[in-house]
């Protein structure tokens, strides 16, 4: 039966028991600890995008209670039921992690949740209340009980309008010394560029600090330079900065390009969704050429950047071979920044795995390029075309190397390209050739039923070894609908989502 | 009022259920539809409201590109699929006579890897779907691009 399909979510236990009444995962799995010979269970409740009944959540309390890991996300908890959340949180002694993300719980629910915390015995160390309705005016009494939680690590209060006076009254309690914070995600939390000197301050307190996300605040220029002066003046260790749609500018890529030129430890940055334009990259590109840089994810999506640009950056892509993924996503490279990029790839330094070039106005003139990438690439794994007006002649031509018996790519993303049936006719007999092809992407293109059955023609075949084919937006009649329902029940390895 | 996936789940897991196949013929597509394209009264239509739509109605794994939620009177998209609120659209399709409130996400991020963010644009138009036996089982989002 198709439908929604529950993917597993990669580093979790499967799920061991499903409550088939009511759709939730939690699972108490054993998982046995490398170089020891007994197991140890993780005990783990997981539970997303589900109304709560008094009854259910009279059977999950004693869960929450006694489980090391628990996530309720999204499952209409207010600030009733934060009294019971904390009373069985101070009863619970090995408690790690804890998410209450997208719950209204209010300024007083988030404040009963780090009392029940702060008078617990357990070891919290990861803790999310993304989402969960804190204001500015809730911030002050959480000091208190977060300074007290000596061994949190990680905290997520995204989505929260905390403002800058909230973030303010945070920083108290980040700055305390008992208070061992390494990771901390403030995505969409009303901040500007007042908010950047308090973190700063904090970054320069905490050698500890791996982890900052200030994403989709506007702290603009001047903010991102004061941010980017704390993190020199750090003696941190930082391996995730994201500063995605802050009003980066291209004055701000020099501070970057040091930022980035001195921290060593630093694997992934974020700058997708900011006007850094050609001149920035061409700034902050020294930074990432350092040898002291080894980056390893790179976000520059949507930041104005063209085949100019591109220059730049293959000097990057060659080279650094520590880089494994790349976004270039919403630039318009075209078809020349295509080309120069396919060029890096092909060079031995390029260790890149992931590229994703989706919306960057590439044509069918780009593909062979692509073509000769995944002819001799050994590295590439995954690329998103998508959003490309490839057409059929494109992927007709990128299904010339994709069906090569040497070509390594696992996962290709050709949603809204143009593919019609006669597109389909190219793939089918690719999905049956490849021996590294595990996901394919077609979504929103304009093939029928003429060219899905082609395609089914192939997947049905034991022999094909694709796991997971994506066809939203496809319209397909009855009779092909009722194809896919059988195939997938003929084939459970291999999930179609629609 | 959110609607949660909770007992639309208990139809739409893969092999965990068994239903006599006449049952299913005739509606799962159309419910699918609506799990995927139907939202009532929804709570704000912004990018927040996209956030949690998308992943209360399992299109976040992978992030689905481009997803249109209906709102209103489910009634009123049943009717396009005949004369009342619908006429042809190109070779197999219906558009709507009348416009309605809809609100459409688009994925914005670098990568299809959840978590999965969204841009709101909501708004008041034509809509263009394909049924059978006189229900909805597919929304065209290439009809409006936002």
């Amino acid at each position: 039966m198709r439908g929604v399909v529950m993917q597993p979510t990669p580093g979790l236990p499967q799920p061991a028991l499903l409550s088939p009444t009511q759709g939730s995962r939690f699972s108490s799995t054993e998982k046995p600890s490398s170089g020891r010979r007994h197991c140890i269970p993780t005990m783990s409740l997981d539970i997303q995008c589900e109304q709560l009944s008094d009854a259910r959540w009279a059977e999950l309390l004693p869960l929450i209670q006694q489980y090391q890991v628990v996530r309720l996300e999204d499952c209409g908890l207010t600030e009733v039921r934060c009294k019971d959340i904390s009373s069985v949180l101070q009863a619970n002694p090995t408690l790690t992690e804890l998410s209450l993300r997208t719950n209204e719980l209010g300024n007083a629910g988030v404040h009963l949740v780090l009392q029940g915390l702060q008078n617990s015995t357990c070891k919290i160390q990861k803790l999310s209340l993304q989402n969960c309705g804190l204001t500015e005016a809730g911030c002050g009494v959480l000091t208190g009980p977060l300074r007290s939680l000596t061994t949190l690590r990680e905290l997520h209060l995204n989505d929260n309008p905390l403002g800058d006076a909230g973030l303010q009254l945070l920083c108290k309690a980040f700055l305390d010394p008992q208070c061992h914070l390494e990771r901390l995600q403030l995505e969409y939390c009303n901040l500007t560029a007042t908010s950047c000197e308090p973190l700063a301050t904090v970054l320069r307190a905490k050698p500890d600090f791996k982890e900052l996300v200030l994403s989709n605040n506007d702290l603009h220029e001047a903010g991102v330079h004061t941010l980017c002066q704390g993190l020199k003046d750090s003696a941190c260790q930082l391996e995730l900065l994201k500063l995605e749609n802050c009003g980066i500018t291209s004055a701000n890529c020099r501070d970057l390009c040091d930022v980035v030129g001195s921290k060593a430890s630093l694997q992934e940055l974020g700058l997708g969704c900011n006007k850094l334009g050609n001149a920035g990259i061409a700034t902050l590109c020294p930074g990432l050429l350092h040898p002291n840089c080894r980056l390893r994810t790179l976000w520059l999506w949507e930041c104005d950047i063209t085949a100019e640009g591109c220059k730049d950056l293959c000097h990057v892509l060659r080279t650094k071979q520590s880089l494994k993924e790349l976004s270039l996503a919403s630039n318009e490279l075209g078809d020349e920044g295509a080309r120069l990029l396919c060029d890096s790839l092909l060079e031995p330094g390029c260790q890149l795995e992931s590229l994703w070039v989706k919306s960057c106005s590439l044509t069918a003139a780009c593909c062979s390029h692509f073509c000769s990438v995944l002819t001799q690439n050994r590295s590439l794994l995954e690329l998103q075309m998508s959003n490309n007006p490839l057409g059929d002649s494109g992927v007709q031509e990128l299904c010339k190397a994709l069906g090569q018996p040497g070509t390594v790519l696992r996962v290709l993303w050709l949603g809204d390209c143009d593919v019609s049936d006669i597109g389909c006719r190219s793939l089918a007999p690719i999905l049956l050739a490849s021996r590294s092809l595990r996901e394919l992407d077609l979504s929103n293109n304009c093939m029928g039923d003429s060219g899905v059955l082609q395609l089914m023609e192939s997947i049905k075949q034991p022999s094909c070894v694709l796991q997971q084919l994506v066809l939203y937006d496809i319209y397909w009649s009855e009779e092909v609908e009722d194809q896919l329902r059988a195939l997938e029940e003929e084939r459970p390895s291999l999930r179609i989502i629609s | 009022m959110a609607m949660c996936l909770g007992s639309l789940l208990l139809v739409f897991m893969l092999g965990q259920v068994v239903t006599p196949p006449t049952l299913a013929q005739d509606n799962s597509r159309y419910r699918h539809f609506l799990t995927q394209h139907y939202d009532a009264k929804p709570k704000g239509r912004n990018d927040r409201y996209c956030d949690s739509m998308m992943e209360r109605r399992g299109l976040t794994s992978p992030c689905k590109d481009t997803n249109t939620f209906v709102h209103g009177n489910k009634g009123s998209i049943k009717a396009i699929c005949g004369n009342k609120n619908g006429n042809p659209y190109r070779e197999n399709l219906r558009i709507s006579k009348s416009p309605l409130q809809v609100t459409t996400c688009k994925h914005s991020g670098g990568s299809p890897r959840p978590p999965c963010r969204y841009r709101a644009t909501a708004g008041f138009r034509h809509i263009v779907i394909a049924c059978e036996n006189s229900l909805p089982v597919h929304f065209d989002e290439s009809f409006f691009h936002p």
